[in-house]
């Protein structure tokens, strides 16, 4: 049945100019139709570079022109590999975080005009069209991703743009800490069966083979099992948990790596670590919520909205939970946020995509035409126009920031 | 000497601004530019699946999200599935109490030995389709919101409409009223975010029930300090997003793929709308309808031969010229100034193509960025003055060798030889101190014969073609 699905037999939307829905991310971006109930493809964010044919990260560079290349190489791929539709004259949404920098936006807007002719890009925000798929229009919504984390409360359709919140902990940092627990204590076994510390037979894993260690046998830990374990790094008296089973990996050649149960469970720590400046996924929730207006706290806090595709770790959302819990009953919390009521929603959908999702739904109404940016309107001075950035002022800030 | 045939070595600059070697460009007639894959239109010509190469109309290619119906690849390893047939005893359906032999079918990857048994699926009694479909565990709840949100924005844009009509003042602030809070939002304009929060009374909408949070989530399975790892009956990240809806974590949650249709794509030129490259139809057909590849139309420069370049020493090297039209062509060279060329070619753009044959200039074209490449040449060369004649191609003369070059009057200084429509010339470059390839640059300039011009107009038009030669690597 859902091979058949579609708007068609609603008639709403004219089938020969389905609109467009991408959700590009620094490491995977979807793409599909609005209107249908997932992505059509699931796609790394990597393409060939131009000059030396090597496969590189689309959004790695700080070159505009080398981005607008590599933007220009990967949307030719999704069309032509993937979507099989022409992009000219066709509408498209582009699910954006509301934090993205305003020169990678206008480039992509440029891509998606001048190269590709299409009739119209809508930026919607992701952290709100994610709520569309819930059917609410408040919440507390957190996207973990692979470059950062972003999260940004939206109470009644309207997102709090002073409580926002960004920390670059995701997919990169659990795979840059797994990378550093394994050189340390991974062993790498030989076809003689010989073991040797990791580290002393190669200096780097790559990135691919992390995430596939990160993936198939690592796991968020239990609150109470990481305080043992955390505890037990001070005092040496205090019995730590007994790890989990160790994984036999196969490397490329003949060898093998064997990876210890502890790196298994201490991989993903690093989002919850506070020791370093204080911050960590759980803080910067609170955070956030003392930063919003206090009579829509107990809203935001019943109504958690985890998504990005870290949020699939196993045990991930339920230690956040946890954790959160623990901390809003701390003293340096509980007295000036007073909430102990923590509620977290379950998308339909994988954590990965329930932001496409939203931009499908919109896309899907005639919503999208209200905010819709038409190619003539871009090329008139190659802007994104402040009126469709509903985030203006909020990107400067960022992007001060960070120069 | 393979390098001397690596296409790389000599690049055309195309109208662009970008370099690409002749098999990478195309000449538009009609614009009489050359074109590339970068700022050409491309276009989806025709569907089909590479595996029974079957063609899909578009409507069908829509309907079936781009799958064939009958081809599966291995959910495992992404290899095409194979229908396996066997036969099992089964109770006769005469009578029961007998048992008679039954063809079933299954699908079996040949490559990783994964089948649809591995994972529980129940064999076929016919050999191609029958596989139910996988669904999407949330499809009502999905289509519940696509329409309440449907109808919430078709309620807005009624609202607007009659707004704008009323009252053409007030409707600034009935929008900010309605979402009035301002003070959260501090610096912005509420207006535009009206569309992601209609709120209004949702009594006439809802048939929707928003989603409740729940206090708690599942934790991990209680095994798993325990428990050994598998690693085969866990997904890869590829497996998971080889069907992106479903994402399976287990191996025994793997689903068999239809299999993924291809296009063939046809190119337009963006200029004059006119196709540049179009294939045939067939699927398992190579061809093409239309090909204006500037193989065909622009004479082709060739490294002859490698010469010791050093720093500073004037060496001869030796390029082919080879005229692929069948025409007479004259030619000539002449020194590429980047600078120049870039304003010339804005210029032209902008007098609305100067000198193309395309006249119907309704269109209006969205122009991409004009990109910029470097074209710094790191040798100097002494280019051949005067024009040189190039002979048109003609197949039947290709085996004969006779020798034209007495007809000619060619400097034997500049043409090293002639054969058929080729020719051998001799440049004298020059590699800068310091570099490490010498890389020359220069403007061909010959007559054309256009094939598309009517009879009132000219039948030859001048083309300039800058190029790049790169000339091999250069020591001290
Ligand atoms: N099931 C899963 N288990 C563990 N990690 C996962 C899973 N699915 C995805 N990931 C991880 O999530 C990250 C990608 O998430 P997502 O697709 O949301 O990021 P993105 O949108 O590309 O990044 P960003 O939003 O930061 O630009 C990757 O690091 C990937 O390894
Ligand atoms: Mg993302
Ligand atoms: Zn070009
Ligand atoms: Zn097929
Ligand atoms: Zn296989
Ligand atoms: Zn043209």
């Amino acid at each position: 049945m859902p091979l058949y699905e579609g708007l068609s037999g609603i008639g709403l939307i004219n089938e020969k100019n389905t609109t467009v829905v991408f959700d590009f991310g620094t490491a995977y971006t979807k793409a599909g139709f609005a209107g249908e109930n997932g992505p059509r493809v699931i796609l790394r964010s990597e393409v060939k570079c131009r000059e030396t044919g090597n496969t590189v990260p689309v959004f790695e560079t700080q070159d505009k022109e080398e981005l607008r290349h590599r933007l220009v190489d990967f949307i030719h791929k999704l069309y032509f590999k993937h979507l099989l539709v022409n992009p000219k004259d066709r509408r498209v949404v582009v699910v954006e975080n509301l934090l993205t920098p305003s020169n990678t936006r206008n480039i992509l807007a440029k891509v998606l005009f001048r190269h590709y002719e299409v009739l119209s890009v809508v930026f919607a925000p992701s952290h709100l069209v994610a709520l569309m798929t819930l059917g609410i229009n408040t919440g507390m919504v957190m996207d973990i991703g692979y470059q950062e984390v972003t999260l940004i409360p939206v109470f009644e359709g309207v997102p709090i743009l002073s409580a926002w919140q960004a920390l670059s902990l995701g997919g990169k940092a659990v795979h840059s800490s797994l990378s550093e627990l394994l050189l340390d204590r991974g062993l790498s076994v030989g076809e003689d069966g010989k073991e040797q510390r990791l580290s002393s037979v190669m200096e780097t894993l790559p990135e691919k083979v992390l995430e596939d260690i990160k993936v198939r046998t690592c796991f968020v830990s239990t609150l109470e099992r990481s305080s043992k374990l955390h505890s037990n790094k001070y005092d040496r008296s205090i019995e730590p948990p007994p790890p989990p089973p160790s994984v036999l990996y196969p490397l490329s050649g003949s060898r093998n790596l064997t990876i210890p149960g502890t790196v298994r469970e201490l991989a993903t720590e690093v989002l919850f670590e506070q020791d370093r400046d204080a911050l960590s996924l759980p803080t910067i929730i609170l955070d956030s919520l003392q930063k919003c207006p206090i009579d829509t706290r107990r809203m935001l806090a019943e109504n958690l909205v985890i998504i990005g595709g870290t949020a699939s770790m196993l045990g991930l959302r339920h230690r956040l939970l946890a954790e959160i819990r623990t901390l809003a009953a701390s003293e340096a919390f509980s007295k000036v946020v007073k909430i102990n009521s923590f509620k977290i929603h379950n998308p339909p959908a994988k954590a990965n995509y329930v932001a496409w999702l939203g931009g499908a739904i919109l896309g899907g109404t005639e919503a999208v035409a209200l905010r819709t940016l038409p190619r003539d309107q871009f090329l008139v001075n190659d802007r994104v126009p402040d009126w469709c950035d509903l985030s203006c002022n909020l990107k400067e800030e960022r992007d001060e920031k960070s120069a | 000497m393979a390098h001397l045939f690596q296409v790389d070595r000599v690049r055309l600059l195309c109208s662009c601004g970008v370099l690409k070697p002749i098999t990478a460009i195309y000449f538009c007639r009609h614009c009489l530019k050359l074109r590339c894959g970068n700022c050409v239109s491309h276009e989806v010509d025709t569907l089909f699946c590479p595996n029974c190469l079957e063609n899909m109309p578009s409507t069908e290619a829509r309907l079936k999200k781009n799958r064939c119906a009958n081809c599966f690849d291995c959910p495992s390893c992404c290899h095409t599935l194979s229908t396996r047939a066997t036969s099992i005893q089964a109770p006769s359906p005469e009578d029961p109490s007998k048992t008679v032999a039954r063809k079933v079918y299954y699908l079996a990857c040949t490559s990783c030995r994964w089948t649809s048994r591995d994972v529980g699926l129940k064999d076929q009694t016919v050999a191609t389709g029958g596989w139910a479909e996988q669904d999407n565990e949330h499809y009502k709840e999905l289509q519940t919101l696509l329409e309440h949100y449907r109808s919430l924005a078709q309620r807005e844009k009624l609202e607007k409409e009659r707004k704008r009509f009323s009252h053409r003042k007030s409707s600034y602030f009935s929008m900010t009223d309605k979402y009035s809070l301002p003070s959260l939002i501090g610096r912005k304009s509420l207006s535009p975010l009206s569309p992601y929060s209609p709120k209004g009374d949702g009594s006439q909408t809802s048939e929707l029930t928003p989603s409740e949070a729940v206090e708690e989530v599942e934790g991990l399975p209680a095994d798993i300090f325990t428990e050994e790892v598998n690693l085969s009956s866990i997904t890869s990240m590829e497996q998971r997003m080889a069907s992106p809806e479903w994402q399976p974590e287990k191996s025994s949650d793997l689903y068999p793929l239809h299999k993924h249709i291809l296009v063939k794509r046809s190119l337009r030129c963006r200029h004059c709308e006119h196709n540049l490259s179009k294939p045939e139809y067939n699927p398992s057909s190579v061809k093409f309808k239309i090909q204006l590849g500037a193989f065909y139309h622009v004479p082709e420069v060739r490294m002859v031969q490698q010469a010791d370049l050093k720093w500073g020493v004037e060496t001869s090297v030796q390029i082919s010229l080879c005229n692929p039209t069948p025409h007479d062509m004259t030619l000539a060279f002449l020194p590429f100034v980047p600078e120049a060329h870039i304003a010339a070619q804005q210029k032209g753009e902008e007098l609305g193509e100067g000198g193309s044959l395309n006249t119907s200039s309704l269109v209006r074209v969205v122009d991409i960025p004009v990109e910029k490449t470097d074209l710094t040449p790191t040798a100097d060369v002494a280019l051949p003055q005067g024009q040189l004649i190039l002979t048109a191609r003609d197949d039947t003369a290709e085996y004969d060798d006779q020798d034209a070059n007495s007809s000619f009057n060619d400097d034997p200084q500049v043409v090293a030889w002639r054969r058929a429509n080729k020719v051998g010339v001799n440049l004298l470059v020059t590699p800068q101190s310091g570099a490490k390839r010498a890389i020359v640059g220069f403007v061909l300039r010959y007559e054309y014969t256009n094939t598309v011009a009517t009879a009132t107009e000219s039948r030859t038009v001048t083309l300039n073609i800058p190029v790049m030669v790169d000339v091999g690597p250069v020591s001290e």
